[in-house]
């Protein structure tokens, strides 16, 4: 697992609450572990800040599952062609 | 970006409501613009609480206030040095940047500036400056992220609905159908 994915996967246990729980790629961030929208906002801002990224408003809004978020940072972090930061 | 923000906070279609709410909303205008309220064009406002200055409040254009909203232009604290100066009060200025949105009963303290595409959430005690497009909630107020990620997120709910402006009717049974709620309304007995 790459650090990008370390980051965001612990970004999304945060502010699902769901402590050391695995998390599949295919969990729905609104269904499966209650990430409303004003959630997903908080999300989005500590990803961007774990990773030293900046998302895509309109990308990240149709994001709707974990390894979906995951792949957006990716992306995210792909292009600003730096390194990404240690996992947590 | 700007210009889809402005597209989505601003409010220029005709209200959903019709025409007798669109003339409540501008009487509203005229009423707070009488008492000092510096108003930008195109805005929404359901609240009248602009205290006791209402001449410090400045809002920009595509200003959205909803109902209960609280305009804090003096601290009443400053009673309490009376006893040493009786006359004292002390002031501060509340600016609201253009296509800004301050949830219901959201109160912003003497002093506040918040700037352009910013949503303050329902009940958010604010208070200093909020920079543009950002998104407020809570007491203490804080900045959780940005608002344009919210309204794409919103844009995209799944209860999200194109329904503003068409007639309550219509838009009653969308809403009702959208829930798969059975629309048993007798003629004459909704609000």
């Amino acid at each position: 697992m790459t650090n990008v994915s370390e980051s965001v996967l612990d970004a999304i246990r945060n502010a699902a609450g769901s402590g050391e729980r695995p998390l599949a790629a295919d969990l729905l961030l609104d269904e499966d572990l209650g990430i409303d929208s004003l959630d997903f906002v908080q999300l989005v801002q500590a990803v961007e800040e774990r990773l030293d990224i900046v998302v895509s408003d309109e990308a990240a809004a149709g994001v709707k599952t974990v390894g979906e978020l995951v792949a957006l940072a990716d992306a995210a972090v792909r292009a600003t062609g730096k390194s990404p930061p240690d996992a947590p | 970006m700007l210009s889809r923000l402005r597209q989505i906070l601003r409010f220029i279609r005709p209200s959903a409501r019709g025409q007798t709410q669109e003339a409540t909303d501008a009487a509203t205008v005229r009423q707070l613009r009488a008492r000092g309220v510096q108003i930008g064009e195109g805005c929404r406002i359901y609240s009248t609480e602009f205290s006791t200055e209402p001449y410090l409040v400045r809002l920009g254009d595509g200003v959205g206030v909803a109902g209960g909203v609280k305009f804090l232009t003096h601290d009443g604290s400053a009673r309490l040095l009376r006893p040493r100066r009786p006359m004292i009060q002390s002031f501060g200025r509340i600016v609201v940047g253009d296509d800004s949105f301050i949830g219901e009963n959201a109160i912003l303290s003497p002093g506040t500036t918040i700037g352009r595409n910013c949503i303050i959430g329902a009940g958010a005690v604010v208070h200093g400056t909020i920079p543009d497009n950002s998104l407020v909630i809570g007491n203490p107020g804080q900045i959780v992220g940005r608002a344009s990620t919210f309204l794409y997120r919103l844009e995209q709910g799944k209860n999200t609905l194109d329904t503003f402006g068409l007639p309550e009717p219509t838009r009653r049974a969308m809403i009702l159908a959208h829930f798969g709620m059975p629309d048993d309304t007798v003629e004459g007995t909704t609000g």
